[in-house]
């Protein structure tokens, strides 16, 4: 079992590149889209179950990358020049499509703007606080509220036992993990340094031993990835999707 | 209840039994439900409640306020820092929003019911973990799934976030029409730290 790990800004190594050929960081000629199909298939016969809303992610990415193919097909047209100025016909199209979209945004992030005041102000006014906060309503379909409140009956029920061994995760309740700061990578990366002098490749599973907590994998991958870009460690992976290995360079 | 509103008598015993039903109350009191118990007209209730409102303006350390759609004391904004760190003292921690929080929460507020995938065409970005804060917060609430492909869920504010933004109503808000004209660069100026 491999792990899933997403970021907020890119979802997948397909998404980076989207965005790294629509940046014009990366040429979209020197991407053959049938070579990604052919390691998507790949992937999907080792996967035994893959999720229907990652399939439509990747098809929808996939697509965003032939449009940009597409796109640079076609000759950029001469520049016309107009009353307001020169301007280019396939650049043209794209500037209208970030304008509207600009537009549409527009109103929200200075409504974001108002709101931010709005609560500012507020904020500097205390009312009194009921003795106990009331539950929230929630409508039909509102799992989120209904789970919340299952979770704390369970809780009550059990007389709220020894931290997290009743009740949702903080990742089930949306809750966000603070971000591993650099002084806890760095003492993983010379943890992992001293784990691996004198020894052969590493598989990156028992690089983490009993460490299998989001945070401490995530701690971990960042270590092993700064070891790696400053050229302590080096990477091996035996075949398409085989377990990356490590070892000292 | 008999009240004479030309009587300084009546009206004093009037304002004290309005600000004995407000401090009972940690919930915003409505002038109709004033009126109601104390079998009055609204705009003598009314009256009187402005009459308060003057009167704690200065030289005290709370005020008669107007939120939620009703009446309700509440700390003095000159006093804020000090009740903060008392609040703080408490465990009581302010709400923080982040940027895109507060994005997402104006296009709950604004298109609601709306769904994720909505939300995030507008922001132009994944908004996932910022929905997942806002319900935490109570800020937003599930409001049912829209019919159609993948039966999407459906986001609404809460009261809570009415009282938060101190709003009476989602219609305290300015238009989007008028929040298109003001310039973006100098909104994100100042709201950037």
């Amino acid at each position: 079992m491999g792990f899933d790990i997403e970021v907020d800004e890119f979802s997948g190594p397909l998404d980076l590149l989207c965005k790294l050929i629509e940046t014009g960081q990366m040429e979209a000629s020197r991407i053959r889209v049938s070579d990604l199909i052919a390691t998507y298939a790949a992937y999907l016969s080792v996967e035994k179950a893959i999720p229907l809303g990652r399939v439509s992610e990747f098809i929808s990415l996939t697509a965003r990358l032939l449009l940009v193919k597409v796109r640079g097909l076609f000759p950029k047209g001469p520049a016309v020049v107009t009353d307001r100025g020169m301007f280019n016909p396939t650049e043209d199209f794209a500037d209208e499509v970030l304008r509207a979209a600009i537009l549409r945004y527009r109103p929200f992030r200075n409504a974001s703007r108002v709101l931010a005041e709005r609560l500012a102000l507020r904020q500097r006014i205390f009312l009194r606080q009921p003795k106990e906060a009331d539950q929230p309503l929630f409508d039909f379909g509102d799992l989120y509220s209904l789970a919340k409140l299952w979770w704390d009956l369970i809780l009550a029920k059990d007389g709220a036992g020894p931290e997290g061994s009743v009740g949702p995760s903080e990742e089930m309740l949306g809750f966000e993990q603070s971000e591993p700061d650099a002084a806890q990578v760095e003492r993983r990366m010379d943890e992992i340094v001293s784990s691996l002098r004198g020894k052969g490749p590493i598989p990156f599973r028992a690089i983490l031993g009993e460490r299998t907590g989001r945070r401490a994998v995530v701690v971990s991958l960042l270590a092993l990835l700064e070891l790696a870009r400053l050229g302590i460690l080096k990477l091996q992976q035996e075949g398409r999707f085989g377990e990356l290995r490590f070892e000292i360079a | 209840m008999n009240f004479d509103s030309k009587s300084p008598e009546d009206r004093g015993s009037l304002e004290s039994v309005l600000e004995a039903i407000l401090i009972s109350s940690s919930e915003p009191v409505t002038t109709e439900d004033m009126a109601k118990v104390l079998e009055l007209p609204g705009k003598h209730i009314l009256e009187c409640l402005k009459a308060l409102q003057d009167h704690y303006e200065v030289h005290h350390g709370f005020r008669l306020v107007r939120m939620g759609g009703g009446w309700q004391f509440a700390s003095a904004p000159e006093e804020a820092e000090k009740v903060a760190r008392f609040r703080e003292s408490c465990g009581e921690q302010p709400l923080r929003l982040s940027r895109a929080a507060l994005e997402s929460l104006a296009v709950i507020a604004y298109k609601q019911p709306v769904t994720r995938g909505e939300i995030e065409e507008i922001r132009g970005v994944r908004s996932e973990k910022v929905v997942e804060t806002l319900l935490r917060l109570g800020l937003i609430r599930v409001a049912g799934r829209r019919k159609g492909t993948g039966t999407p869920l459906l986001f609404r504010t809460t009261s809570s976030f009415l009282d938060s933004f101190n709003l009476e109503s989602i219609s305290d808000l300015p238009s989007l029409e008028d929040l298109q004209d003001v310039n973006i660069e100098e909104a994100q100026g100042d709201m950037d730290p």
